[in-house]
């Protein structure tokens, strides 16, 4: 990591959802990472580790259950209307669906104009909406901006999305699985896009995704997230090839493998297939990876491993470290 | 050896008002016993239109304009030919479909019925499509669920107390209850974690094994088919672009949409490759350009490109029949 002063602190983030009858979902627990101006963190995880609770607290749509957020080094407050709209002003947020987060009766224009406007008080607004258009590379302007999303393919309606979180010039980005929805040949284009931008405009930016290969090409640093917790964070090449963790290792080593040719799908990957025990009473005790893990003993089922540093830039929570070289 | 399922010049199209959408276009594909064909294709590309219009499963304005498809079945030994499903009447399809060829829904979460226990799902297809008694009904559901791996305390389950990997697995169990000749998974495993994904495969793979049906999986992720199939077959605006077995279009694609496709997907293990995707975004259908559909994002296009013949030739020299590309022009470049 470069020596730079952090755009965005997360502080032990937790979130706690109750669920009724006296349970608690952890939904996020004790969660720290460094959003760096121009650098992209992608927080790995399957659905419902709670990566994108992590997102929502980021951007001010959830209340921290403990924890704490700084931006620019100062403590964010999102309390009232005023403070809230100032804080979106920095902190953006692009959506993974492209179809169900257009308006569908609005223009393109109208969807842009709104957010200029709004968080640029004395812009040209003629000349912002150019400029984002380009941008985002939806050129010739004029034509896109008269359009209904309707009118868009998925790539370019993702793309009024990316303008849209332009539109507040913000300093951090927080996309949640922004090329999940799209189609394979346009997602490596739409993720060259990202990567364009936060170089070019310094954007700090938060990559969700539960496709560790395009975390592997696009990130700096990968956070692996198992119900709730950090399992294993460091710089994504070394994460994506020594991995540490075992839920890790299971992750990279279910990924599809175009060099292997009808030979290991028959093999399996020799792991239970229960559920983590998230959410049941006495879940926080443990590793809450034990209940699939291969290596799991007693003491892995009654307590909870932190992050352990193993350098200055890699950590994993885990008691058999010794264990899960390969 | 003849093919199970043959299916020879096929054509659908949407009739809408602007005119017909042609979204299966001539298509030719052939699916031998016990074989796993991996049908790819984006959104829109006619994959899914394809494999219900061999079904006849579509709803008006789908209208199926050419071609045939015969079926050839073990269990219809009886007859001198392989039947014409598109002369099918009403009772000879009720017979063919779910008995014969089976049907693996997308999207799990919403295929099954929210009301019915997971053994009522089972029965009802059972019943629907075997003449057995009750009792053996009810065993063979539990047996149903044995095989898919799911314990048999869940046929009490309503889908909504299953994880999504379970409600998979139930759709597959049912797909399997009249232990059918062909079965065809449309993104069985889209909406899943990867690590489910890839048991669900594997299990797939397994019942295949043991079971011996032959399986079009149709997904849109290229690089799980490398895996899995034994032939590939590439779409793209209702056409094949290129069919081969797996380890041809991996080693040596022909099409330059085929190479596209494998330079667009980020790989875990290896150096880094140089990705590259593919430029533009796939054509509207009711607004394609003459010739090659792929032309206008081809970084190799020619003028000829507009009055090419699409049907599918035998790649460069070899006279390999198995693997074949509807681009004249680009030879194949063996991959490191």
């Amino acid at each position: 990591m470069t020596e730079q002063a952090p755009t965005m602190e997360a502080i032990s983030l937790s979130k706690d959802f109750r669920l009724g009858r006296g349970q608690i979902l952890h939904a996020v627990r004790d969660v720290s990472f460094n959003l760096y101006s121009g650098g992209v963190v992608a927080l790995v995880g399957e659905s419902g580790s709670g990566k994108s609770t992590a997102a929502r607290l980021l951007a001010g749509q959830e209340r921290l259950t403990s924890g704490a957020i700084r931006l620019e080094g100062k403590p964010v407050s999102v309390g009232t209307r005023h403070a809230f709209r100032q804080y979106k002003s920095q902190v953006q947020y692009v959506f993974q669906d492209p179809f169900a987060s257009l308006n569908p009766v609005h223009t393109v224009r109208y969807t842009l104009e709104r957010p200029v406007r709004l968080h640029q008080k004395d812009a040209n607004v003629g000349q912002e909406l150019d400029t984002l258009m380009d941008q985002v590379r939806l050129t010739p302007a004029r034509q896109f901006l008269a359009k209904y999303p309707h009118e868009l393919s998925g790539g370019q309606r993702q793309r009024v999305s990316f303008a849209r979180a332009l539109a507040a010039r913000p300093s951090v980005l927080l996309a949640d699985e922004p090329v999940s929805m799209l189609d394979v040949s346009i997602r490596l284009e739409m993720l060259a896009l990202l990567d364009d931008l936060r170089k070019r405009l310094r954007i700090a930016m938060l990559y969700i995704t539960h496709d560790i290969a395009s975390a592997r090409y696009f990130a700096d640093e990968v956070l692996v997230m198992y119900a709730g917790q950090i399992v294993e964070r460091g710089p994504a090449e070394e994460v994506t090839q020594q991995p540490r963790h075992p839920y890790t290792q299971l992750l990279i080593a279910s990924a599809p493998d175009p060099d292997n040719l009808g030979t290991t799908l028959r093999k399996g990957a020799g792991v239970k297939r229960d559920k983590p025990a998230e959410g049941a009473p006495g879940g926080d005790l443990g590793c809450p990876f034990s209940t699939r893990c291969p290596l799991a003993d007693d003491r892995c089922r009654q307590e909870n491993p932190a992050l352990t540093q193993l350098s200055q830039t890699r950590a994993a929570a885990c008691w058999h470290l010794d264990q899960t070289t390969s | 050896m003849s093919p199970v399922l043959e299916i020879t010049d096929f054509s659908v199209a949407y009739r809408t008002p602007g005119g017909d959408v042609r979204a299966v276009d001539h298509v030719n594909l052939s699916l031998h016993a016990g074989e796993v064909i991996g049908l790819a294709g984006e959104s829109g590309s006619g994959k899914s239109t394809l494999a219900y219009g061999a079904c006849r499963l579509l709803r008006p304005p789908a209208v199926i304009t050419a071609g045939s498809i015969r079926y050839r079945g073990r269990r219809m030994n009886g007859q001198a030919g392989p039947a014409e499903v598109l002369k099918m009447r009403a009772e000879q399809l009720q017979r063919l479909r779910w008995r014969e060829i089976a049907i693996v829904f997308q999207s799990a979460m919403n295929a099954l019925n929210p009301v019915l226990s997971v053994r009522d799902q089972l029965l009802d297809v059972i019943h629907a499509h075997l003449e057995i008694t009750r009792a053996d009904a009810r065993a063979k559901a539990a047996s149903l669920l044995d095989l898919v791996g799911i314990p048999r305390t869940r046929l009490r389950s309503y889908p909504h107390e299953l994880s999504g990997g379970m409600r998979q697995r139930v759709m597959i169990a049912m797909a399997l209850a009249t232990d059918p000749e062909v079965v065809i998974m449309d993104e069985p495993t889209t909406a899943l974690d990867v690590v489910v994904q890839r048991d669900i495969l594997s299990q797939i793979a397994e019942l295949r094994e043991q079971l011996g049906f032959a399986i079009l999986f149709i997904t849109h992720d290229l690089s799980l088919l490398l895996e899995l199939a034994d032939r590939i077959a590439v779409m793209y605006a209702g056409q094949l672009l290129e069919v081969g077995t797996a380890a041809e279009i991996k080693r040596e694609p022909a099409h330059p949409y085929t190479k596209g496709l494998l330079s667009s997907f980020p790989s875990l293990r290896g150096p880094r490759r140089d990705l590259a995707g593919i430029p533009g975004s796939p054509p509207d259908l009711r607004n394609l350009p003459p010739g090659c559909p792929f032309m206008p994002r081809c970084a190799h296009a020619t003028e000829a490109c507009k009055d090419i013949d699409m049907g599918l030739k035998p790649v460069g020299t070899s006279a390999d029949p198995e693997h074949v590309t509807a681009c004249p022009f680009v030879l194949p470049e063996v991959q490191p």
